[in-house]
């Protein structure tokens, strides 16, 4: 199945397809009371085949080429954010971005004791892991409370990305709980994140 | 029945319609709305972190500030605000983002009659510019009743204070279908009927009420063709129009 040749403009509250025929995609959803697929955005109709080794058979209709809203974290997300505040069982940082995008308003994380490694996780001193200041990338694990969202780096590629040093110089990772200054030498701790090779 | 208004419209006939999207920078979507003389501007904030203390945080919630063109929000304004806010709750998809609130914030900036109706209308253009994912649009519409009993559409201010009563309708959009056969219906269902707020000032007969409904839903198509036309992905549009609705 080849994708569409002619955009079609559609509104919001527009038929798109019957669920039996096509998935709901980005800028659209499904009603199952009536088994119809409808536009949520303004924008242009897309079909997009599906994968060819995809059970599912249907082809995903998407509306794009629309103005889209500020990216919000959502459970499963990985974001970028700044730590502004480590206290003895958690720390909190203000995300900046949701996968590659920025975000336009402000929301708040929290890193907990729990959540900064996979193992050994009640000897975990949040101090040692992470600084006001530091650039970590987390995963998103849920929406938390009313206030945060709670955030994990118990994995190899999470934790501190960039944090500077005392020195006030962009620190190197030297392990995976080490960062040294360039300028001084000094070694601080941190829960670094692995590099992408 | 036919009946003289004071600018020469017949009673079907509504105001020329003019609206704008993007015009405001820092809002992350925004709209002006204006009927005859009536106009409004609505913007959108969000969606950002949390929601109040007595919304439900597994859904997304709405948050609607109303500004009048001078002064201090009053009842009226408070009425307005809850209006607008369960009617917008009605069209958003609140469950995509969860625990985030989004704000509208709705700056009158002249009011000629039908306020209502044009802040609705401002602030559905606003939720489409800022990307906000909608199960449909809504259009809103004024209808009024003479003490002769005769229905107008679109009163102005002054035909508003000699009104025995009027009605604000929101309808959702008539919907179309983009599918080849252009079905206007999805199996054996009639695509769009409904009605989604009606807020009435005054006393009216069941029949006048229903008599409303009919006009209103008949202007509301060519309102939903008006907004249909004129909103795209574009950054900004403008589109004016004069209706006579048959």
């Amino acid at each position: 199945m080849e994708e569409e040749k002619e955009a079609v403009m559609v509104t919001p509250g527009e038929v798109l397809g019957r669920t039996s025929d096509v998935k709901a995609g980005r800028g659209a959803y499904a009603a199952l009371h009536n088994n119809t697929v409808y536009a949520s955005l303004t924008g242009f109709r897309h079909t997009v085949p599906p994968a060819p080794d995809s059970s599912d058979l249907r082809p995903t209709v998407e509306v794009t080429g629309h103005k889209a809203h500020g990216p919000v974290p959502q459970p499963g997300s990985v974001v970028i954010a700044r730590v502004t505040k480590v206290m003895a069982r958690s720390a909190s940082a203000d995300i900046m971005c949701v996968g590659p995008k920025s975000v336009r308003e402000k929301f708040t994380g929290i890193i907990r004791q729990q959540d900064v490694r996979a193992t050994e996780i009640d000897k975990v001193d949040m101090h040692l892991s992470f600084h006001p200041g530091d650039i970590v990338r987390a995963l998103v694990l849920s929406l938390g409370d009313a206030r945060a969202y709670f955030l994990s780096t118990a994995k190899n590629e999470l934790g501190v990305v960039s944090a500077e040093s005392i020195a006030g110089a962009t620190m190197v990772p030297v392990s995976w709980t080490e960062m040294q200054c360039p300028l001084t030498g000094q070694i601080e701790q941190r829960k670094v994140a692995k590099a992408a090779s | 029945m036919e009946t003289d208004r004071p600018d020469g419209r017949t009673p079907n006939q509504l105001r020329p319609l003019a609206c704008s999207c993007s015009i405001l920078h820092r809002a992350h979507g925004s709209a002006s709305w204006a009927q005859g003389e009536t106009k409004v501007l609505a913007a959108v904030y969000g969606p950002k972190a949390g929601t109040k203390k007595n919304e439900n945080p597994e859904k997304a919630s709405i948050e609607v500030i109303w500004k009048p063109k001078t002064g201090q929000i009053g009842k009226l304004e408070k009425e307005y605000e809850m209006i607008l806010k369960r009617t917008l709750e009605s069209i958003c998809i609140r469950t995509i983002y969860p625990n985030t609130t989004t704000s509208v914030i709705v700056q009158v900036v002249h009011d000629d009659g039908a306020l209502l109706p044009c802040a609705i209308n401002a602030a559905c253009t606003a939720l489409v510019d800022a990307g906000i994912p909608l199960k449909h649009l809504a259009v809103a519409i004024c209808c009024s009743v003479t003490d002769s009993g005769c229905i107008i559409l679109d009163p102005t201010k002054e035909e508003e204070e000699k009104m025995k009563a009027y009605i604000n309708l929101v309808f959702p959009n008539t919907i179309v279908s983009v599918l080849p056969e252009r079905s206007s219906q999805v199996g054996s269902e009639p695509m769009a009927h409904g009605i989604m707020t009606s807020v009435t000032q005054g006393a009216m007969s069941v029949d006048d009420y229903l008599h409303c409904l009919d006009r209103g839903r008949a202007a509301s198509a060519r309102l939903s063709e008006f907004v249909r036309k004129n909103i795209g992905p574009k950054s900004t549009w403008l589109g004016r129009m004069g209706f006579l609705c048959r």
